[in-house]
């Protein structure tokens, strides 16, 4: 019996081995993580994040989300079907606007324009219309590579077909027809970034500045007031007491205090104020980056799995949209 | 007898893999799927064995056709849409023989399709594939390849720019029916002209068109389809409506191809409502491929096809009045004269000629007893009016110039705007083949926007105003004549009639939708009353790209008045009082909007 365990077989001291080669990489994976955590280095997820637009329940609003396609799943195809592929599945919380299971089918992608084809039977009602184009532009001209789409429906057997929507002319992200808008006639609009009611996700919605003093001072000031009166379902991002204000700009960066950063007190919720705030400051003309100041010290926060310091990039806030989602397996190459 | 043993060992096998290498050669191979390659963009054929193809070109009208012999074709996809300027109308695909599976590419000009045969190393039913090398269609696999300036626009057509305005008229062969009659719906279908059950008539049963050899002329201001034709035979004339302007991308230009005639004929058909459409959508896949007469056709072989004239004359009811639409050859200028003593306009088409038939034609509406061509020089027509009484018109080209819009009315110069003789046009969504949306009890929606338009009609007229209807029965009609509709009536106000449908079943609630700024005060008043008297959901006004409140030149709304896919909202829906409150509340929206208008005026 010397030199064996309580089981027989296998000796003591590989058992005592075995433990300590386990107990020895989660300590290095700890201090790697740790440490990494301690130098404020961003610890970014692998995969190219992609933005996807889809219909929040009510079937009103287009909503961002962002989700990661690891290298394998890009191989398999162009990224903007890739992109059109994550329409079929849309987060917990959201819709997606497409009629069936069928994916939006890039037919050419090239010269910064997409044309895409759009399975629309006679009983997709002009609202799922309307943003099943809106998330298809947006998710499309989201990527870098695509600055406009055209738009093909068709019926179910492939033939053309005519809709509702004009879709004789292409369309950017900055047609007014697939931008979450509110009655805001005569007045140019501002985008403002609001919460989704009872959810966390943020989008964009374009509405009549209130009056401010300026185009900044009313961007807070929207943000903070919440959405106009009679837009059901989005509440505001940034709590009024967190007494959001704008204090000066250095080149294209904007600096605004965050009077009381203990408000909101929820983590998620200081994420969301501060992501809607970016985004809603750097859609104004000339702003790419905000710095949060706090007259009690420096504000040090991290957003989704972002390490966001002082100043936050546009792009970087975007990013914090993602949500936690495998990628879809690729389907199969295949005719439509 | 050991050398027959040999003989008889070595021919056995022999025999049998002749025989098995002829088995293997008479079993068709099946291609299962046929498409667009979604990595690659082209068009591929997938197989499970491997395929050959002779590709030859045919003629009149250009198409490149490929035969793929010893195939048959087991795909459920029979007609694939082309991109947008690969100079490719679209694509068919069928059984040619019981042997032979034919690839037709309709195209607009003629080209060559190269086809390469690949085998895929996957352990798949389609291992095998013939794609279909098109130059045009190539998506950007490599997206990063789309980002060096110039060379991908060079290699990659853009697609093409805004399709320009396109306007025909086509024509009906003689129908054996009387007046008043349903015109074959089986000629009509095959024309690519599906016309719903009670044949041509217009949105208000009436109306009149003239085609180039036509002496027959249906017009019955109630509606009745009473024939006045010298012949007695004519059928009853559809909404004098206009192509669509702008075919969507991708559209194959079935409008533009000359329709197989059979003579005589005695009446012009309004232009199909489906126009290129030629009765794709939701038609039977027989009559719909689509290219008016050949391009369901896949032995390629097609009928001759003939000249059609483009112009002629076309009368329909409008309101209170009639629109008459004269259409030239070419783009034309008018002058309009009136000679007074025997009430007779005359309006000179200057730079193109119409054909209408010299004789008169007998209108007989009430308003004047015939038109007739009068003698002109080259390049110019007169078209002659004799009224039965003193009538107010005007007259305006179209945008295309080549079609004058006469409006004639015997109702005096308006007086007070919002009060009367305003003109509103109700359009009721949908309607035909296209039912709309569909409830979760069937309702459908083509019927339910009928039912509220034709109250709210009723209300307005009983107000004093002067009302259209694009439709007053279920009949198929795009969008762009319901544009030219409220355009050609000079309507003062455009209201389109629609359900709504969410994937949500539980979404309730009205919505109102617009494009120009001018139309805004319009949908705040219909949204604000139907908001108020149905007691549904706010849903809000919303700006929205939809061609009827695009490019209406009035103020112009859509009304989503409910959820057809809410059973609840379906119940309310389907019922009349429910549709009368709509209704009604449309009707006080519009005098509102009226109203208001007149204040701000004065």
């Amino acid at each position: 019996m010397d030199g064996e365990s309580g089981r027989p077989g296998t000796p003591r001291w590989v058992e005592v081995l075995l433990v300590l080669v386990v107990v020895g990489f989660l300590a290095y994976v700890a201090w790697v993580s740790l440490g990494s955590a301690r130098r404020g280095r961003p610890v970014v997820p692998a995969g190219r994040p992609v933005e996807v637009w889809y219909a929040d329940p009510t079937f009103q609003f287009l909503v961002p989300a962002v989700k990661r396609v690891g290298a394998q799943f890009m191989a398999g195809m162009p990224i903007p079907q890739v992109a059109m592929e994550l329409l079929k599945t849309p987060p917990a919380g959201l819709l997606s606007p497409l009629p069936g299971q069928e994916a939006p089918l890039i037919m050419v992608a090239a010269a910064a324009q997409a044309t895409v084809q759009i399975a629309l039977p006679a009983s997709v009602g002009a609202s799922q219309e309307r943003l099943l184009i809106g998330a298809v532009v947006r998710t499309l001209t989201s990527l870098p590579e695509i600055r406009s789409v055209r738009i093909l429906a068709v019926d179910a057997a492939g033939r053309p077909r005519e809709g509702h929507e004009d879709t004789s002319k292409p369309f950017t992200a900055r047609s007014a027809e697939v931008r979450n808008a509110w009655d805001s006639p005569g007045t140019a609009p501002i985008t403002v970034w609001f919460k989704l009611a009872g959810s966390r996700y943020l989008l964009p919605l374009d509405m009549a500045p209130p009056v401010a003093d300026g185009p900044i001072e009313a961007a807070l000031t929207a943000l903070a007031g919440g959405p106009p009166r009679g837009v059901a379902g989005l509440a505001p991002a940034v709590p009024e007491e967190a007494g959001l204000r704008f204090v000066g700009q250095e080149g294209t960066t904007l600096r605004v205090e965050w009077t009381r950063p203990d408000v909101p007190a929820d983590p998620g919720a200081q994420d969301r104020l501060i992501t809607a705030t970016v985004l809603t400051l750097t859609e104004l003309p000339g702003t790419t980056r905000v710095r949060f100041e706090s007259p009690a010290g420096p504000l040090a926060r991290r957003v989704g799995p972002y390490d966001l310091l002082l100043d936050v990039a546009g792009h970087t806030a975007r990013a914090a949209l993602e949500i936690k989602a495998a990628a879809p397996s690729p389907p199969p190459e295949q005719a439509s | 007898m050991a050398r027959r043993w040999w003989l008889l060992l070595a021919g056995v096998p022999a025999a049998a893999a002749l025989w098995f290498a002829g088995a293997a050669e008479s079993v068709p191979i099946s291609i299962r799927l046929f498409g667009y390659d979604r990595v690659s963009g082209d068009v591929v054929a997938y197989s499970d064995g491997p395929l050959e193809s002779k590709g030859f070109p045919l003629r009149e009208p250009d198409r490149w056709v490929v035969d793929i012999p010893n195939a048959v074709y087991s795909g459920a996809l029979k007609t694939l849409a082309a991109v947008p300027g690969s100079g490719i109308r679209q694509i068919r695909i069928g059984q040619f023989t019981r042997s032979d599976v034919r690839v037709v590419f309709d195209l607009e000009q003629a080209m060559e399709i190269p086809v390469r045969a690949e085998q895929r190393h996957l352990k798949t039913s389609a291992a095998y594939r013939l794609v279909f090398d098109l130059p045009s269609l190539r998506p950007a696999t490599d997206v990063t390849r789309a980002k060096v300036p110039g060379a991908a626009a060079k290699t990659r057509p853009a697609p093409p720019a805004e399709a320009p305005r396109k306007v025909r008229t086509a024509t009906v062969p003689a129908s054996p029916s009387k007046a008043g009659v349903p015109a074959d719906p089986t000629r009509s279908g095959a024309l690519g002209s599906p016309i719903g059950a009670g044949g041509l008539a217009g949105p208000s049963g009436t109306g009149v068109s003239v085609g180039p050899s036509g002496a027959g002329v249906s017009s019955s201001p109630s509606g009745t389809g009473v024939s006045s034709s010298p012949s007695g035979a004519g059928v009853p004339a559809g909404p004098a409506t206009e192509e669509p302007r702008h075919e969507l991308p991708g559209m194959p230009p079935a409008a533009l191809q000359p329709l197989p005639l059979s003579a005589p004929q005695i009446a012009q058909d309004p232009p199909s409502p489906w126009g290129w459409l030629g009765g794709l959508i939701g038609a039977p896949p027989a009559e719909v491929a689509g290219d008016v007469g050949h391009m369901h056709d896949p032995d390629g072989k097609g009928e001759e096809p003939k000249p059609v004239p483009v112009s002629g004359l076309k009368l329909r009811r409008a309101g209170k009045g009639w629109i008459m639409r004269i259409t030239a050859d070419k783009p034309i200028d008018y002058k309009l004269a009136r000679m007074g003593r025997r009430d007779r306009i005359y309006l000179d088409l200057l730079g193109g000629t119409v054909d209408i038939p010299r004789e008169s034609m007998y209108v007989d509406n009430g308003l004047m007893a015939r038109v007739k061509k009068g003698a002109m020089q080259d390049n110019a027509t007169r078209v002659v009016l004799e009224l039965d009484q003193p009538l107010r018109y005007e007259a305006h080209l179209s945008a295309d110039r080549r079609a004058v819009i006469l409006a004639l009315s015997r109702s005096e110069p308006r007086a007070v705007p919002g009060t009367q003789d305003d003109r509103i046009t109700i359009d009721p969504g949908h309607g035909g083949i296209d039912p709309g949306t569909i409830g979760q009890a069937g309702t459908l929606e083509k019927t339910v926007t009928l039912a509220v338009a034709g109250k709210v009609s009723a209300l307005l007229e009983k107000a004093g105003m002067d009302v259209q209807m694009t439709r007053n029965r279920d009949q198929d009609l795009l969008l762009w004549p319901r544009v030219d509709m409220g355009d050609e009536f000079k309507s003062d106000a455009f209201v389109s009639i629609h359900m709504n449908s969410s994937p949500n079943r539980a979404t309730t609630g009205i919505e109102t939708y617009y494009f120009t700024p001018e139309s805004i005060p319009l949908a705040r008043s219909i949204h604000r009353n139907l908001v108020g008297q149905l007691g549904a959901p706010d849903r809000g006004i919303r700006r929205a790209n939809f061609v009827v409140v695009k490019y209406s030149r009035m103020p112009a709304v859509l009304v989503e008045v409910g959820y057809l896919s809410n059973l609840r909202e379906e119940g309310l829906l389907i019922n009349p009082e429910y549709q009368q409150r709509a209704a009604d509340a449309i009707k006080v929206g519009v005098q509102d909007f009226l109203k208001q208008r007149t204040l701000a005026r004065q």
